[in-house]
């Protein structure tokens, strides 16, 4: 693990961690910076397996951007101050 | 030739994904991608389960030479499981530096010691990183969406296990020192003969 060439385990743990892109604080309570915040040597080390594994890493993860997106921007509608 | 039935929304898949790809030049063309999407409950179709009856993603299958007249070859091995998964693609295809696989010019003994080592990490992450945040986000996002009611004191275990499972990976598993520094192969090419 964290060393120069990601391995298996490297990969798995931060796809998993990934997934956390999804939250949406306003709604959630909590999203993926406010998790990582305490760690940062969890976010560098994350920077550089997405580094080494570029440009797959961000290849397989487009969906899961696109659905945050969508998912961050229906919940700011949702939590928008009514006109009436 | 071996199939990966994967869904982009699953995170073990895409673990799976990158490390197939990536090693797209070792793995030959062996092993293809088959999407299963399992927000439209694709994972719990008969022909699905017929290849995995847990109905869980990602999968592995082996499948044998396709019989004239046949749409496919027959499923000679069917493999749930993404750790499983993940060891097992190495070992076949000699990917040594994303898992230990060939003892190389060393002993066998420090292969052994070389995969325990990532066997150690992997079997960590399923009642730990995998519980908080697979935990996490599903009640907080999949559940609603589909149509299941989210279970409030689940998501805060689950947040409780996630900050818990960080400070062991920021402090323990991404240290540094001798622990991690001995699992870097010291060379990815010293495999590449015994393939």
């Amino acid at each position: 693990m964290g060393g120069h060439c990601p391995n298996v385990a490297d990969l798995l743990f931060c796809c998993e961690i990934e997934q956390l892109n999804m939250l949406y604080a306003p709604a959630d309570g909590l999203d993926i910076e406010s998790v990582l915040r305490p760690f940062p040597q969890v976010r560098a080390w994350m920077g550089r397996v997405a580094g080494a594994t570029s440009p797959v890493y961000e290849e397989v993860h487009k969906l899961l951007r696109y659905a945050s997106k969508k998912r961050h921007e229906a919940m700011s509608k949702r939590n928008a101050p009514s006109r009436l | 030739m071996y199939e990966l039935y994967v869904d982009f929304m699953s995170q073990p898949s895409r673990a799976l994904m990158i490390l197939s790809r990536i090693n797209s030049k070792s793995i030959g063309g062996k092993v293809s991608e088959k999407t299963v999407l399992i927000h439209k409950g694709q994972h719990r179709t008969e022909a699905y389960l017929k290849l995995n009856p847990l109905g869980q993603i990602p999968c592995l299958v082996k499948r044998g030479e396709r019989p004239n007249g046949a749409s496919e070859g027959p499923v000679e091995f069917s493999l749930p499981e993404s750790c499983a998964i993940l060891r097992h693609l190495c070992e076949v295809f000699g990917l040594d530096a994303w898992y230990p696989s060939c003892s190389g010019t060393g002993s066998l003994a420090d292969l052994r010691e070389r995969q325990a080592r990532v066997d150690s990490a992997l079997h960590w992450y399923h009642s730990t990183l995998r519980k908080g945040c697979g935990g996490l986000t599903f009640h907080k996002v999949v559940a609603p969406k589909l149509g299941q009611t989210p279970v409030e004191a689940i998501a805060d275990a689950s947040k409780v296990a996630l900050h818990k499972a960080l400070g062991q990976l920021e402090r323990h598993w991404l240290r540094d020192g001798p622990s991690w520094e001995a699992i870097v192969p010291t060379s990815r090419t010293s495999c590449s003969a015994a393939r």
